[in-house]
């Protein structure tokens, strides 16, 4: 990526993301910050991942157990897939995570309303999940559309959305374009999308650029949070497929040939999914049920 | 369906017609000779007039002068790469480029068609026009480039909002208007970048084709664009942006 198009896209970035990953290297809030009712989220301790989700997240598993995108229908199926836990590099370079939360005391309504409240500023998507979360952004038509209370969630507010979210899960600071798309954009069989396959969908695909290094290729990746109603609560289902973006409906492997993904970034960014997921499934109801589950700006 | 668009200047000592020649007939032949299995259809848009900026600029901040735009579709990005990536086609048409364009300041981009209805697709004048819609002899490609500090989501929104708005404040074009369709430019342009010996030119974030019966039909397209930009939104950067009219030249054909 050229210097030019960086300082371009920068242009409606406002503080950049370079000078919010300045303001999470102190490892505190900003004073403005502080104040808002919801910081003592902030200073809570982490939620762990479950051991056994960290142990089979240690090596990749064999790639004939994962699913590539073409064949998401099947996590409409009822039960439980091959590999619902582990990541792989995929034979053709790609990468491939699963993984499985249960999460009780969560509902969709609950998850809808988070991915909606939670982009008005940075402090939300820091409460989530600290150790990575940096800085977030939607443009203001987004921002119109989240404050509309004649908006339908998350038709909306979400589905169709851009999220622009800085993140170091690893390998550094990244601005990733996140876009979130419908059941029908990511290419589900809408006759067979329903209770009790499915109760919800948290998906699109994101563009990454490294703040590190603006001139190194972008990576893509296809992201699917599959929700499904469970006793007692939500059984949250994720799939990333790495090298790949999403078109009308469709999968498109972007990773030239011969290329492959790093293991060592996919892995990360299951790791990262495990402990991000871990601390938001118990921080979720406690905030939905404190906040009213309304939607408001400050 | 990734498309790419390449949209390049004649290089320092051609004349127009030598740019032309080569264009199509030497660059053209090679690529038919070394055409892909995995490549849709190319078409060279060969450049009869164009502007650059408004008349409200006193100036250009950018090359004001384009010869030509290509455009090489494809079914897929494995295809895109198979084809850009061959041996044959690095060694061969990539190569040639710089026999004919200025390839550093070549603007490059992977866009994504969308495609949107028009009232009027066809030609009421003769029956046997109905054979065929949404074609036409005279060809418009606008490049945009989105104002400072715009989303590019919102940029696509209200790009489309000022397209509606211009279709109804614009008859003449509503009337003539054959076919249109917006190519919004992918995270993924800087990929064939090196292909087409690009090196540093502004990024346009997508490009409007609209085609018309013939080249003098290409008048309603000022009308349009008059009220493209009197759009109440500020979404378009006008003054770095630019169009033009061409002349369509098929090199690959395969059926859309």
């Amino acid at each position: 990526m050229s210097q030019e198009v960086w300082v371009k896209t920068g242009a409606e970035f406002i503080p950049s993301p370079r000078e919010k990953v300045e303001i999470w290297r102190t490892g505190d809030l900003t004073e403005e910050e502080k104040k808002k009712p919801y910081a003592k989220y902030f200073y809570r301790d982490l939620n762990p991942p479950d051991p056994d989700v960290l142990k089979a997240m240690e090596k990749p598993i064999d790639p004939s157990r994962a699913i590539t995108p073409e064949q998401i229908n099947d996590l409409l199926e009822p039960g439980y897939l091959d590999c619902e836990i582990g990541w792989c590099q995929m034979p053709d370079g790609t990468g491939f995570i699963a993984n499985l939360n249960k999460m009780p005391g969560v509902t969709v309504e609950m998850v809808y309303w988070w991915f909606t409240w939670m982009t008005l500023n940075d402090l939300r998507y820091k409460i989530w999940y600290k150790p990575s979360h940096i800085g977030h952004y939607i443009s203001p038509e987004t921002r119109k559309a989240i404050l509309d209370p004649k908006s339908r969630i998350p038709e909306d507010t979400l589905w169709g959305r851009t999220h622009y979210a800085v993140e170091d899960i690893g390998v550094g600071p990244e601005f990733i374009h996140i876009h979130f798309k419908s059941p029908e954009e990511c290419g589900f069989d809408m006759k067979r999308f329903k209770k009790p396959y499915v109760s919800g969908l948290v998906a699109g695909y994101g563009d990454e650029m490294m703040l590190n290094d603006p001139h190194a290729p972008r990576g893509c990746a296809v992201m699917c949070h599959i929700l499904r109603d469970v006793e007692g609560g939500i059984e949250w289902r994720t799939r990333f497929w790495m090298g790949y973006r999403l078109e009308k409906g469709r999968a498109d492997k972007v990773l030239p040939p011969g290329e492959k993904v790093p293991e060592e970034a996919i892995r990360g960014l299951a790791l990262h999914n495990a402990h991000e997921f871990a601390n938001y499934k118990v921080m979720l109801p406690d905030i939905y049920r404190e906040l009213g589950g309304k939607i408001f700006e400050d | 369906m990734p498309k790419v668009i390449a949209c390049s200047r004649r290089r320092p000592g051609l004349t127009k017609a030598d740019y032309f020649r080569y264009l199509q007939f030497i660059h053209g032949t090679i690529s038919h000779k070394f055409s892909r299995p995995e490549m849709g259809w190319y078409t060279q848009n060969h450049v009869i007039d164009s502007a650059f900026g408004t008349t409200k600029d006193s100036t250009y901040g950018g090359i004001a002068n384009r010869d030509a735009a290509v455009e090489l579709s494809f079914a897929s990005f494995p295809d895109l790469y198979a084809c850009f990536m061959h041996p044959d086609v690095v060694k061969w048409v990539a190569s040639d480029g710089k026999f004919f364009a200025d390839e550093p300041n070549t603007i490059v981009m992977i866009t994504e068609e969308y495609e949107k209805p028009v009232p009027n697709p066809l030609d009421t004048f003769n029956p046997g026009y109905g054979l065929a819609s949404g074609v036409g002899a005279g060809k418009v490609m606008q490049f945009l480039r989105r104002a400072e500090g715009v989303f590019l989501d919102d940029f696509y929104q209200y790009w489309n909002e000022a397209h509606e708005y211009a279709m109804e404040n614009a008859p003449y074009c509503r009337k003539e208007l054959r076919r249109y369709v917006q190519s919004h430019r992918l995270a993924q342009s800087d990929n064939v970048k090196a292909h087409f010996g690009t090196v540093n030119v502004p990024d346009y974030d997508g490009v409007a084709s609209y085609w018309f019966d013939t080249p003098y039909h290409l008048s309603a397209f000022r009308e349009y664009n008059e009220a493209l930009m009197n759009y109440e939104k500020r979404w378009c950067d006008w003054s770095m942006s630019f169009y033009l009219f061409v002349k369509e030249v098929p090199i690959h054909y395969k059926e859309r």
